[in-house]
């Protein structure tokens, strides 16, 4: 790279750093504001029937619900930037860190990435053999699949996958991330355990996250197949398989880093109906619940990590392109 | 072939898998001889025995922390932890006489002294935590040998009760830190959560699941009422958060029961399986009720809510509202929750005809001949109709709201129905900002809820007078319910229930039953209003047992088969890959 182009590369970047610092100041604004206008008050979660005046003014005052609006977003900004998300309402007394990162914020991940992971490599490897193979029954029969299964709503092929695997045939666990009850011996007893209460949801986000990769690859390689350097390879006498996964695939790697940065944010927003109808203890499953109770400092907790992860993935995705596309200019 | 040190790597791979292998073979866990699982949508919320905030939170504490008095099936009082009690006549001195023996789980003797500490405790902590208003009138707990004695400075009919409800603390381990101090919900520590109930915090993984053992020095056989400890050795709380997860996990063992009832279609499923049974012919806590804002145009005349009140089949909203499942309250004090303050007098009658002569006679005449009445006065005047808020997620309070609207068709009031979320129904209902709703209300064992549903001093914001009714007649009705002696509770309770009826800030519709799933295996569960389950019957979990008739023992799953698979197919692909690479 030349030093204009490096110039103007730094200069791009610079660029890119001010607005999503400034994108991230709007997100946590509305972060603060959506909560306290939408409907919904949080002192139902808090308080019940037949309680004093007194007890009801010491629950508002003790999560700070009585202090003027401006000054709660004060509190909430000062709060924020010393890693302060405030106290769970309906975990009485649990600093939402603790709530979102104990142990949630792990089990979303590693469900969500393995999911992810495995949608990718098989969406892109069956993506790019459906497109060599244009028009045959593969092609055809892997579309119409994978079409089904990411328009099938995952709550349903969740309770399928329980009635049948975990019911009927007793394969798979009905609920949770571990035995309940069970002391493991040991990690490996332990991971064993986790892994195969994964399966279940794993089975269903894959399948809902595979068609969209298939596709992208599909559509993207079969572009890739009208260029001239495929022709190119075609013509030094390659082999199908270099030309396929070797030029082919790689090329049309391009869009897929776009929709995977896109994809991202589920590594922490989870699957909301997935990890309920699994009982999977995560983020979606925690948004679930704190949506239900009212609890206002999760949600925010939550949403604000979720759009801090959506706003750093864009800008990681848009510096990734300067790498792998040297003819973007800025 | 393989070289040596290939050989030595998959030797080494093979290893790595032997102890996953074979140690959870060899390690047998000590299996519960009658464990009982009992399957929440969600965690528990809090640990802390003093400020828990939902029925799943307070059904825990019930296990672990015994209360001085429980009820029986007729909810009537009756000694639990207290061998005795008694309410001077001027009502304004309760004594308990503490049963000996009592010990707690980690082995100290429970005293009077601990009562008396409790009581002083939770006077003195934060507002915020359960019970704090009505102790606020505590002058003084003191200990004399077995006897605690609690004196007020002013009368409460309900004192007994609610000393009776509390959980009794250990004073060694409280007495050092405040009652909101954040080890009582620490999981890890099991020492925080030592009571003396009849089952023992074991330890708690948050989200996944909750362990409780039966305390073997319970001091349940020493009380004549109970005579036994618990059958149950084992309690586990679950979470499973679909209802149909929840049935599932029931019907393979996996769960006994859940903590809430089943509604809707699920009620007729259940009575499908042969592993289930249904809890019928219990009504539940759940008081469904037509609530009205006496404060708006139509609903502030009485002739209004009256007519209203009349035009109520509760039968038929049993059916449609709750598939036949329900109980009707036609009381403000209703006979199947408290029978001994139930009196005819309080009674909503139904007459449609009435009703309409009621609004003909206050001058709500359909004038413009659209079949819905209007307001009084010369034509052509506002039409008598309101909106019914109901809650969108509770099938019930829907299926309820359509029935009413029907019914108040028979005299000519139109109602139209706004199905609704919780946040923006409670925001309208706690702020005056509604005309109509039918929601639940929870009941307890205390009938104290006619003086905070009715009495002006609770009208502000999120205040529970949300009727807006204020009638100095009736708040001096409610102070003396609220003051009463043991002598007068049954007359002022008659008085009360009238007085609602006269007003009609409200209209008491009915109870949903219980219909809890429980696995077919279980017996013996005690049934008093509110259910087997509810949070202020412990009962049911001394005297339920596992019958023996299933065949399905709730096991440990073995992973051995699993594991092995795993490792063999892993060292497999090991050694091909050496082969194909050594090719």
């Amino acid at each position: 790279m030349s030093t204009g182009k490096s110039t103007s590369a730094w200069r791009y970047i610079g660029q890119r750093v001010v607005q999503t610092i400034i994108i991230w100041f709007i997100i946590i604004t509305l972060n603060f504001i959506i909560f306290r206008v939408m409907p919904g008050d949080p002192r139902q979660a808090l308080i019940g029937e037949g309680l004093s005046p007194e007890l009801r003014i010491s629950v508002i005052e003790r999560f700070g619900l009585d202090k003027p609006m401006i000054e709660q977003y004060w509190l909430y900004l000062v709060n924020l930037f010393r890693g302060d998300l405030g106290y769970s309402f309906s975990h009485f007394g649990e600093p939402v860190i603790e709530t979102i990162f104990a142990f949630r914020f792990m089990n979303t991940f590693v469900l969500m990435g393995a999911a992810l992971v495995l949608s990718i490599i098989i969406g892109m490897a069956v993506g790019v053999f459906a497109a060599a193979k244009r028009d045959t029954i593969v092609d055809t029969g892997s579309t119409v699949t994978f079409l089904i299964a990411y328009a099938l709503p995952v709550f349903w092929i969740g309770i399928l996958i329980l009635y049948y695997m975990g019911f009927l045939w007793d394969l798979l666990p009905i609920a949770g991330t571990i035995t309940r009850g069970y002391n493991h011996v040991n990690i490996i007893d332990y991971i064993f355990d986790y892994t195969h209460h994964m399966i279940g949801p794993l089975i269903v986000l894959t399948l809902s996250f595979i068609g969209g990769f298939y596709l992208i690859m599909r559509d993207t390689v079969l572009d890739v197949f009208t260029q001239d350097y495929i022709l190119a390879a075609r013509a030094k006498g390659l082999k199908e398989r270099t030309i396929l996964y070797g030029h082919a695939m790689r090329n049309a790697m391009l869009p897929m880093v776009s929709v995977i940065a896109v994809n991202m944010p589920y590594l922490i927003s989870g699957a909301m109906m997935t990890e309920y109808v699994f009982s999977w203890s995560g983020l979606g499953l925690l948004t679930y619940n704190a949506v239900l109770s009212v609890d206002y400092p999760v949600l925010q907790g939550v949403f604000l990590f979720l759009a801090t992860i959506a706003v750093l993935s864009n800008f990681a995705a848009d510096i990734l392109y300067l790498y792998l596309d040297p003819r973007i200019r800025y | 072939m393989l070289s040596k040190r290939n050989l030595c790597y998959v030797i080494l791979a093979m290893f790595m898998f032997f102890p996953a292998v074979g140690i959870p073979s060899v390690v047998a866990q000590d299996a519960a001889e009658m464990p009982f699982v009992m399957a929440y949508g969600s965690d528990i919320g809090e640990l802390n025995p003093l400020v828990w905030r939902s029925e799943r939170s307070h059904w825990y504490d019930m296990l672990v922390y015994d209360s001085l008095l429980s009820y029986d099936d007729d909810l009537e009082i009756i000694p639990w932890l207290a061998e005795g009690y008694a309410v001077s006549t001027d009502g304004l001195t309760v004594n308990f006489t503490i049963r000996d023996g009592a010990t707690w789980h980690d082995g100290e003797d429970l005293t009077a002294g601990d009562v008396a500490f409790t009581f002083e405790y939770v006077r003195d902590a934060p507002a915020d935590v359960n019970y704090w208003t009505m102790l606020q009138n505590l002058t003084s707990a003191t200990a004399y040998g077995s006897v605690v004695s609690c004196v007020f400075d002013q009368l409460y009919s309900f004192a007994l009760h609610n000393l009776g409800e509390m959980y009794i603390l250990p004073e060694h381990i409280w007495s050092a830190y405040e009652a909101d101090d954040a080890r009582w919900n620490d999981a890890t520590n099991v020492l925080a959560h030592t009571g003396s109930g009849p089952f023992m915090y074991v330890q708690r993984v948050p989200d996944e699941y909750t362990e409780l053992a039966r305390f073997d020095d319970w001091w349940g056989e020493d009380n004549p009422l109970i005579g036994q400890l618990p059958n149950i050795d084992e309690v586990r709380i679950d979470v499973v958060s679909g209802q149909d997860a929840r049935i599932l996990a029931m019907r393979n063992g996996e769960a006994d029961t859940e903590r809430y009832e089943v509604f809707g279609a699920y009620v007729d499923e259940i009575l499908g399986y042969d592993e289930l049974q249904l809890v019928q012919g219990v009504a539940s806590q759940w008081d469904y009720v037509l609530g009205l804002n006496n404060t708006i145009p139509g609903l502030d005349d009485l002739a209004v809510r009256k007519a209203i009140g009349l035009a109520i089949d509760r039968e038929e909203l049993i059916t449609i509202g709750r598939l036949g499942h329900g109980t009707a309250t036609t009381s403000a004090i209703p006979d199947v929750f408290f029978p001994s303050l139930f009196d005819e007098i309080g009674v909503f009658d139904e007459n449609v005809t009435l009703a309409n002569q009621i609004l003909d006679d206050a001058g709500y005449l359909d004038n413009d001949g659209d079949g819905t009445r209007n307001f009084p006065g010369t034509a052509p005047t506002d039409e008598l109709e309101f909106d019914l808020l109901t809650l969108s997620w509770d099938d019930i309070s829907v299926a309820t709201g359509i029935g009413i609207e029907t019914q108040m068709a028979r005299i000519n009031i139109t109602i139209t129905n706004v199905v609704t979320d919780d946040g923006p129904m409670y925001d309208a209902i706690y702020t005056g900002e509604y005309d109509m709703y039918t929601m639940a209300h929870g009941y307890t064992g205390i009938p104290d809820y006619p003086w905070w549903r009715c009495h002006s001093d609770n009208i502000y914001e999120w205040g529970d007078n949300v009727h807006g009714i204020d009638n100095a007649t009736l708040d001096g009705i409610l102070d003396d319910y609220v003051a009463s002696t043991p002598a007068t509770i049954v007359a002022n309770a008659a008085i009360t229930a009238k007085a609602i009826l006269d007003n009609v800030p409200y209209v008491p519709l009915y109870l949903s039953d219980d219909t809890h799933a429980i696995r077919a295996e279980w017996v013996n569960f005690t049934t008093p209003a509110g259910g087997p389950f509810t949070a202020f019957n412990p009962r049911t979990m001394v005297f339920m047992y596992d019958d023996g008739s299933s065949d399905e023992p709730v096991v440990a799953p073995d992973y051995t088969l699993y594991i092995i698979i795993g490792a063999g197919a892993i060292v497999g692909v090991i050694i091909i890959f050496f082969i194909m690479k050594k090719r």
